[in-house]
């Protein structure tokens, strides 16, 4: 019963979490850029993330150092994704792409960092080329052709917001349902 | 558009590698997994957030809309 209630809560809080998002992202699709408006929503936005990362309990708050992290067939997302807080339980026989840590073998993930090192290569020329150059353009410079439509922006502005929630409200699930997993 | 499309390509090609960690018979670290192994520390996960702080201020309050602001 009581475990029903809680599933309950949860899934009605996604969804206002969702509708706020969504609400909030419409709200900041809607301001012209540089101006006060638009620095004061990104502002509350900003504030608002930060001060419920950093309550007890929150993201920022989490105890995972020092804990051995599963992360169930390298799915998900930051902060987690499926990464689960066992506590400091005796160390199984590593998998082949894992460290004794849990954490991704470093071969496993240079494609990835191979990629960044390329991304900031072609924005620090787009940048030396002045920002706005037609033949390198810096990233947000690109991503800039998306912002005319408000539709873009919104939809942009919700995969923003959802990069840090989302992880972050499943990471602090899972650490709520796992005695020690908190500050 | 030399730098465009450079752009185009590393995003084909991060999907393309994210799809192949998924799927492939041997599986890898996707781009969350990585990213999820740097926010098990605090200091980690304090840079994570900055940079996402970052990447909204910069996306959403700086961006300069090619013909105009609609």
């Amino acid at each position: 019963m009581a475990l029903q209630t809680g599933r309950g809560r949860r899934r009605w809080g996604t969804v206002l979490g969702a509708v706020a998002g969504s609400a909030v992202a419409w709200i900041a699709a809607g301001v012209a850029p540089f101006t006060g408006r638009a620095y004061v929503v990104l502002a509350a936005v900003v504030v608002v993330t930060c001060v419920w990362s950093a309550r007890p309990g929150g993201l920022l708050r989490l105890r995972l150092s020092g804990a051995r992290t599963e992360q169930g067939s390298g799915r998900d997302g930051p902060g987690g994704g499926r990464e689960r807080v066992v506590g400091p339980a005796p160390e199984p026989a590593p998998e082949p792409d894992r460290t004794s840590e849990g954490r991704p073998a470093t071969r496993d993930v240079v494609p990835w960092l191979v990629l960044a090192a390329a991304a900031v290569v072609l924005e620090t020329v787009g940048l030396a080329l002045g920002g706005r150059s037609a033949t390198v353009p810096t990233l947000s410079t690109t991503v800039d052709h998306l912002m005319a439509f408000r539709g873009s922006r919104f939809a942009l502005f919700l995969l923003w917001l959802g990069a840090w929630w989302v992880p972050a409200v499943r990471a602090e699930r899972r650490a709520s349902s796992t005695p020690g997993g908190l500050r | 558009m030399i730098g465009t499309v450079l752009w185009c390509l590393f995003l084909a090609a991060g999907l393309t590698w994210e799809v192949t960690c998924r799927t492939g018979r041997r599986r890898r670290p996707g781009l969350g997994a990585t990213v999820a192994a740097l926010s098990v520390s605090l200091p980690g996960r304090i840079c994570l957030f900055v940079v996402w702080a970052f990447v909204g201020v910069h996306l959403f309050t700086r961006y300069t809309v090619p013909n105009g602001w609609v």
